[in-house]
């Protein structure tokens, strides 16, 4: 997913509503190839309309998983929000929309 | 005496099936835990759906030929466990996902600029990285 992105010149960018140290863990340990930034605030998660609130394990407010996939100009060409709470994305379904670009 | 001893071979088969229908019942929620991988299975919790209609129709012939009270609670709480998993599965676990799908229904629907640290602390704007071509953003959860 990452290398047929990245032959496009893309990137994936992770938005999580950890703090940075927090990030740095799911980074490291998990050996990722991208980027996670922090939305600690929310303002981010909210603008998008994806803010779950008390969904967190102890009652904060958390994002719904999605995936947008922008091109250049910031336009949506495919994406993804989760309805339920064991709801994923497809990988083959992010391969074709990269593929697609 | 014979039909004492017919009473309580009956009642003890009828057990049985009460008692095997109850397991399969119990099990379902685990069946649906170890079909997470299948997106299908994961979607509609079809392998957990199974077991509870194979256990609902042991527990019920065991109520029918049993009659005692014993037999309708086992019937009682398989009836429980299906039902907690149609709420948890389909109900519960719902999650507010209107405002993002408003949000982006238009086709000409653009990405709001933001600028946010990463995990190093540096600020990353959206506006820069899609200088350099298209993004894959992927909003998660979190870990916990």
């Amino acid at each position: 997913m990452q290398a047929e992105l990245e032959k496009r010149g893309g990137t994936i960018l992770a938005i999580s509503v950890d703090t940075p140290a927090e990030n740095l863990q799911v980074v490291q340990s998990q050996k990722l190839g991208f980027r996670i930034l922090s939305d600690q605030s929310r303002a981010v998660t909210s603008s998008y309309g994806l803010l779950h609130e008390g969904g967190g394990p102890d009652g904060g407010d958390i994002p719904v998983p999605a995936m947008l996939l922008l091109r250049s100009d910031a336009s949506v060409t495919w994406k993804h929000v989760s309805k339920m709470v064991v709801d994923r994305v497809d990988p083959s379904d992010v391969v074709a929309a990269v593929r697609a670009l | 005496m014979h039909w004492k001893l017919h009473w309580s071979e009956r009642y003890r088969g009828a057990m049985k099936s009460s008692w095997i229908g109850l397991l399969l019942c119990l099990a379902a929620p685990v069946a649906w835990i170890a079909t997470l991988d299948q997106p299908f299975l994961r979607r509609t919790g079809l392998a957990a759906f199974v077991l509870c209609a194979l256990g609902l129709a042991l527990l019920w012939q065991g109520k029918t030929k049993d009659g005692r009270k014993r037999s309708s609670v086992m019937l009682g709480l398989g009836a429980a466990v299906t039902l907690l998993l149609v709420l948890g599965g389909f109900v519960l676990t719902r999650l507010p996902a209107a405002g993002f799908s408003q949000r982006f229904a238009s086709q000409d629907a653009k990405a709001q600029a933001f600028e946010l640290p990463d995990q190093t602390g540096q600020s990353v704007a959206l506006s820069g990285v899609l200088e350099k071509g298209p993004v894959l953003l992927v909003f998660y959860r979190g870990s916990w």
